[in-house]
């Protein structure tokens, strides 16, 4: 039974009698999905009827009004008839018209809530919300909850800005503390709105400290370290205070929560968060806020031997050490000495690689560029040997170049604080004069980069009076950004006035470096004095330098304030000078960093297509990194188009945004969009694209990311290809400085292991960036840096032996095999092994061989295969097969040549096999002992022995430096020595001389 | 459920009964379909799917409706009719082929009545979309349907001398209704041509034209249109008035406009 026409039943609506027209209403919202064209001709009645007041069954009248407009495609006349339709409108039905409503029901809701949320924020007249829209949306939060939907619900209610909703759907989770931090991840990374997220986080901070005990079972206790992250983000120190100082009146295990939180704030929180904590926390506990180093020592003895008997009682002394402890941890003394140890212990630098680029090194960028790389290579290891075996060569740098050399060892140095002046001692300006002014400038930029974001008291102290009575140009530059470093985001106004008077001194070279040294003490603080001084000065000045400086500067005043910075960058924007315009980009990138918001997004790629300057957009795509490098998987596609462009600039700023967003993830993608740019017709967007895939492979094997083989074998062409463009050879040394940075032992990322922006390394990469100016500043990567380290500790804050378990086989996360010496030469034999001519040749002598190769095979080296064995098979080799190794080191390091000369085909097929059955007794996990690297992908599959007397206080998979509870409280725990800085192998030397120093080299000029 | 059903057919058999007396009372009989229709939507009245309903209250529905429409013809209301009509055509044309049912009796009584009302209401239009879905045979032969399938051709001719004969030969009584409303209808367009085309027309003349039989049918239909009989046994027609709606055409503005078009498009290629 089909009926061909609706008009009967619509003629049925113009009866008289009220029931007939119900019927006819709903058999036509029955029959609607198939005739509404024809009932659409008749809508009008149907809207009076839903008029007409007497009419009882309004609301099916409304609902089939909705449905006609939904058909016709009008969805805000469909919408606000299912609104009318009230209780009519079933939101649990699965049709395609309830479930497109609903979505415009929410977004219109959310659109609404929006609008009132930032009409509130205005003080303007809240827009109404109509109270059935609020009805429908309330119904559906209701389905999901009773449908167990909660991650749906939360959504929603975090769209919709429904605070009350979000607290009920959380509370009834079952899982509560996933739900929580599921939560805590969605409103640090998602949410782009700063208000909300502080009245979200609030919230959760609230239901955190309430956690109900009959709810989460046994563990009661508050999930402090959560906690305290979302107090970092909400920016009240207050509460961490209040957290920590109950934690350190517990038992011994809260005292080690506290210092785990406290070595989590460090690592997350800024500086000034942290210094008003420590105040907070001295005022608290302790009458006398001043404690020596030695007293700090006595009290870690005191800890661990029965306590002395002491003028005060037991508890007060405890609670003083901790308190003092705490400071300690806080201010970054302990971490940055952990840190310190951690490089030392583990460096595994490859001498060879450089020594490889300095005999290709033909001129003065090149030789720059090496110099800069060491640095990166021995970044915070503290080994200079490089520069001490080759003083002859290093000598070659004059000028400037010497600047940058002298400030290498600050990166060498870093978190080196111990000794720093006295390390640094011949190269900082004395008081007599003839030191080279370049080497002078450069020893206090260097101090800087040893104190970055850590230059409390004595060194702030100290180059400020350098600073003051400096009258060279060049010193007060090299002073200027080391001032800045050392008091980085502290906002100190004696520092910031010294900088400023600098700058009115209207010099290009003093001023370039004091405008991004103010930025840089004021980083984030978006003090109004501060941005009318910089804008204003940038504005009048006729050097570009210091126009560029300052760009750079008021872009860093803006960090994190989002919405904040947008009149700024408006009136930035719209100035003639185009690096103006280039700062208010910069100010975009950091006043956003982080967010992936789209606003900045949208105008970031506007300026990148339509500016006329080359400049302002390669930063305007260079920016789009900053922006998006929480979510590194969306950048490629972003800038995939932006790579292809006619415009070489917007080429390079694509490679950098690549290089940038996915620093250390091995991003497929993004290697992809880089491989192509690497061979470009310019020379400079060949050099981003090296530096970049650099930054994105760096800390990755050849079984985390295939791709790193051809990249590492790319840079070394380039750097030996005597026909190549000195631009693309600065790229791919800086690149293998990069991807082999810190010792390998370090990656590359702007956010902390807690997900929090980490300050100092976006301004190292912000800063890093401009080496496209002023190549010193290629430094500041150093600050971008971060360990991949696990360190354990004990109470103490001593790190115990104890060993981990790494769930993969060794080899897949393994550091490279150090390269051999005669590299160059060989290498060279294997290109013309490979042509095709001597291929067939030696197809014919193999099968000749054939017959031989039976009764020779055993002779065959091991470390071989078909084709260059991968690091892995070697490294296995190293492990397993020890003994044959050790007989074959010198063919390792050139296999490949091996191969092609010593054996045939056959042979290499049971050398295969061999290898195959070498390989699956390979153990399926390591023990690595602590303090160990663990590259990010490996934390995942990191976890304690079972039999270990240790059990760790957080997740492993954090990684960083996490504090272990010892289990066997009856037996003496085993610590590791502290080694002395300069690295293992020079433990003979004392302790004394230790800063004992690359001095010796003088610079000839 | 049947019970309901044998409530409504009882109904219906009282309506049929008061229906057919000579002179039926309608009030009560309207009141009574008003009820039976409240009944109806009890039942599957008007359904739109196959299963859940019987013949029976398929055929008890039709005949409700083809009294009604009846009725409302009567009743001398158009709305109604049309009302019923369009619920019946789904019995009609949808449903019967489907099932066994026997044809109605009134069926293409009403369906003729339907297209006159049709054309009675000068809404040819609808009147072609109708007859499309009858048969052709029917079309042809059917007495009730070729009716007013002639009555539209000779609209169409302007034969509007057969159409005031055609009045004396309908097939049903229930016909002349929409007859005379049609005659009206073409006396009024007559009218309307009359007042274009002269300017002054003698009563007598007129008379003829309009077909009216005698003189005081005519002095009626003069005086609702506002004409007046002058001394000379003359109507005379008002023409100025008319050439108000003439409008010169923008003749001026449009050549610009095209003249632009032919510009850009020149522009574009």
């Amino acid at each position: 039974m089909h009926i061909t026409s609706a008009a009967g039943v619509i003629s049925l609506l113009d009866e008289p009698d009220d029931e007939l027209q119900v019927y006819a209403l709903n058999r036509l919202n029955d029959i609607v999905p198939e005739f509404w064209p024809e009932i659409s001709d008749h809508v009008e009645k149907i809207e009076v009827l839903y008029e007409n007041e007497a009419f009882k069954h309004r609301e099916i009248s409304a609902l089939l009004a909705s449905k006609l407009y939904y058909y016709l495609g009008s969805y805000e006349d469909s919408l606000n008839y299912a609104l009318c339709a009230g209780s009519a409108f079933n939101v649990k039905e699965s049709s395609e018209y309830v479930v497109t409503t609903i979505c415009k029901c929410i977004d219109h809701y959310t659109k609404l809530r929006q609008q009132a949320h930032d009409a509130k924020a205005d003080g303007d007249m809240k827009p109404d919300i109509d109270s059935r829209l609020e009805e429908i949306v309330n119904r559906m939060f209701n389905n999901c909850l009773e449908s167990g939907q909660f991650k749906q619900a939360i959504g929603i209610a975090i769209e919709t800005k429904r605070l009350d909703i979000l607290e009920k759907a959380i509370r009834l989770t079952p899982n509560l503390s996933e739900m929580l931090s599921y939560c805590t991840n969605l409103c640090t990374r998602m949410l782009q709105h700063k208000g909300l997220r502080e009245d979200i986080l609030r919230l959760l901070v609230r239901l955190h400290s309430n956690l109900d005990p009959t709810t989460t079972g046994a563990t009661s206790q508050p999930d402090y370290i959560n906690i305290c992250q979302c107090l970092i983000y909400l920016d009240d120190p207050a509460s961490v205070s209040d957290i920590l100082r109950k934690l350190i009146r517990g038992d011994q295990d809260q005292i080690s929560l506290a210092y785990q939180i406290a070595f989590d704030l460090y690592d997350s929180a800024s500086q000034h968060f942290l210094s008003d904590i420590v105040q907070a926390l001295k005022a608290g506990t302790t009458p006398e806020t001043t404690t020596t180093q030695t007293d700090e020592t006595d009290a870690q003895v005191e800890e661990k031997a029965p306590p002395k008997p002491v003028a005060e009682s037991q508890s007060d002394k405890v609670l003083r050490d901790c308190t003092d402890r705490l400071a300690r941890i806080l201010g970054g003394d302990e971490s940055i000495e952990l840190h310190l140890q951690f490089y030392i212990r583990n460096n595994h630098t490859d001498l060879q690689i450089l020594k490889n680029t300095k005999d290709q090194v033909r001129n003065s960028v090149c030789h720059n560029a090496c110099v800069i790389a060491n640095g990166f290579m021995h970044c915070g290891t503290t080994i200079d040997q490089f520069l001490r075996d080759n003083l002859e060569w290093l000598a070659r740098a004059t000028n400037w170049a010497k600047f940058s050399a002298t400030a290498s060892l600050g990166v060498i140095h870093k978190g080196h604080e111990n000794d720093s002046l006295n390390l640094m001692s011949t190269y900082l300006p004395k008081d007599s004069t003839g030191g080279s002014a370049y080497q002078e400038g450069g020893g206090l930029y260097a101090l800087g980069l040893i104190h970055a974001n850590h230059g409390k008291g004595k060194i702030t102290d100290y180059l400020h009076a350098q600073l003051s009575s400096a009258s060279n140009e060049i010193i007060i530059h090299g002073g200027c950004l080391g001032l800045g470093l050392a008091s980085l985001g502290t906002a100190n106004h004696d520092v910031y006035e010294l900088l400023k008077s600098n700058l009115y001194q209207d010099d290009a070279v003093t001023g370039e470096a004091a405008g991004l040294s103010m930025g840089l003490v004021m980083m984030g603080s978006n003090n109004p004095q501060a941005l009318e001084d910089m804008v204003a000065y940038a504005q009048e000045t006729q050097h570009e330098k210091i126009i560029r400086g300052l760009a750079v500067g008021i872009a860093l005043v803006m960090y994190g304030r989002m919405e904040e910075a947008d009149s700024l960058i408006e009136t930035l924007m719209r100035d003639k000078d185009p690096i103006l315009r280039r700062c208010a980009v910069y100010t975009i990138a950091m006043a956003y960093v982080g967010s992936g918001s789209n606003k900045a997004n949208r105008k970031l790629l506007h300026v990148a297509v339509s500016d006329v300057n080359n400049d302002v957009r390669r930063a305007a795509v260079e920016s789009l990194g900053f922006i998006l490098f929480r979510t590194p998987e969306q950048c490629p596609s972003v800038v995939s188009l932006l790579s292809e462009s006619y415009n070489p600039h917007v080429r390079y700023g694509a490679a950098m945004a690549l290089g940038i967003s996915c620093a250390g993830t091995g991003s497929k993608d993004a290697l992809g969009l880089l491989e192509p740019l690497a061979s470009d017709s310019v020379n400079y967007v060949r050099q981003g694209a090296l530096i970049a895939s650099a930054m994105i492979l760096i800390q990755h094997t050849d079984s985390t990311c295939p791709k790193l083989k051809t990249f590492k074998e790319l840079y070394r062409k380039v750097i030996n290809d005597k026909h190549e463009d000195v631009m693309a050879k600065f790229g791919a040394i800086l690149a293998q400085g990069i991807i082999d940075g810190g010792g390998r032992n370090v990656t590359l990322s702007m956010q902390s292991r807690t997900g929090h922006v980490n300050m100092s390394a976006v301004v190292g990469m912000l800063v890093f960036c401009q080496f496209w100016y002023w190549f010193p500043l290629s430094h500041f990567l150093s600050l971008t840096f971060t360990p991949a380290a696990i360190i354990g500790l004990n109470a103490e804050l001593k790190m115990p032996k104890m060993e981990f378990r790494s769930n993969a086989r060794p080899s897949t996360f393994a550091y490279p095999s150090p390269l051999e010496e005669k590299k160059g030469r060989e290498t060279e034999k294997v290109e013309t092994a490979v042509l095709s001519t001597t291929a067939k040749q030696k197809a014919k002598d193999i099968k000749k061989e054939k017959r031989k190769a039976s009764t020779s095979s055993t002779a065959v080296t091991p470390a071989t295969g078909s084709r260059p064995p991968t690091v892995e098979e070697k490294m296995e080799l190293d492990e397993t097969e020890a003994k044959l190794a050790k007989k074959e080191t010198p063919a390792q390091g050139e296999p490949s040549m091996e191969v092609e000369q010593s054996t045939t085909p056959k042979e290499k097929e049971t050398e295969k096999e061999k290898e195959k059955e070498k390989e699956k007794p390979e153990a399926s996990f390591e023990m690595i002992s602590n303090p160990c690297r663990a590259i990010p992908p490996q934390l995942k599959v990191i976890s304690m022995p079972e039999d270990s007397k240790y059990t760790s206080l957080k997740p492993l998979s954090h990684g960083g430096i996490i504090l272990l509870k010892y289990k066997k409280s009856s037996e003496p725990e085993d610590l590791l020595e502290p080694v002395a800085a300069g690295g293992p192998k020079k433990e003979e030397v004392e302790e004394g001389d230790e800063p004992e120093p690359p001095e010796p080299f003088e610079f000839v000029e | 459920m049947p019970s309901r059903l044998q409530e409504a057919a009882k109904m219906y058999e009282t309506l049929k009964t008061d229906f057919a007396k000579k002179t039926p009372d309608l009030e009560k009989c309207s009141l009574h379909l008003r009820n039976l229709k409240i009944a109806l939507t009890q039942l599957k009245f008007l359904p739109s799917d196959k299963n859940s309903y019987s013949d029976q209250e398929f055929v008890l529905a039709r005949n409700v409706l083809e009294i009604g429409a009846q009725l409302s013809i009567r009743k001398k209301d158009i709305p109604a009719f049309e009302r019923y009509m369009s619920q019946l055509k789904c019995y009609y044309l949808d449903y019967v082929t489907e099932v066994g049912i026997f044809e109605s009796p009134y069926k293409q009584e009403l369906l003729g009545l339907n297209l006159l009302c049709l054309l009675a209401q000068n809404r040819v239009a609808d009147f072609h979309t109708e007859l499309e879905r009858l048969p052709a045979a029917d079309i042809q032969n059917n007495e009730y349907i070729k009716h007013p399938v002639a009555i539209e051709q000779y609209l169409m001719e302007g034969n509007y001398n057969k159409l005031f004969l055609a009045k004396g030969n309908v097939p049903a009584e229930s016909y002349n209704f929409f007859i005379d409303i049609l005659l009206g209808t073409i006396r009024d367009e007559i009218a309307a041509c009359m007042e274009k085309s002269y300017k002054n027309i003698l009563f007598s003349e007129a008379l003829r034209m309009l077909y009216f039989e005698d003189q005081a049918e005519m002095n009626n239909y003069a005086t609702k249109k506002g004409w007046k009989l002058e001394s000379d046994k003359c109507f005379h027609f008002n023409t100025s008035k008319q050439n108000d709606d003439v409008r010169s055409l923008p003749s001026g503005d449009l050549a610009q406009q095209m003249i632009d078009y032919a510009r850009e498009l020149e522009m574009i290629i």
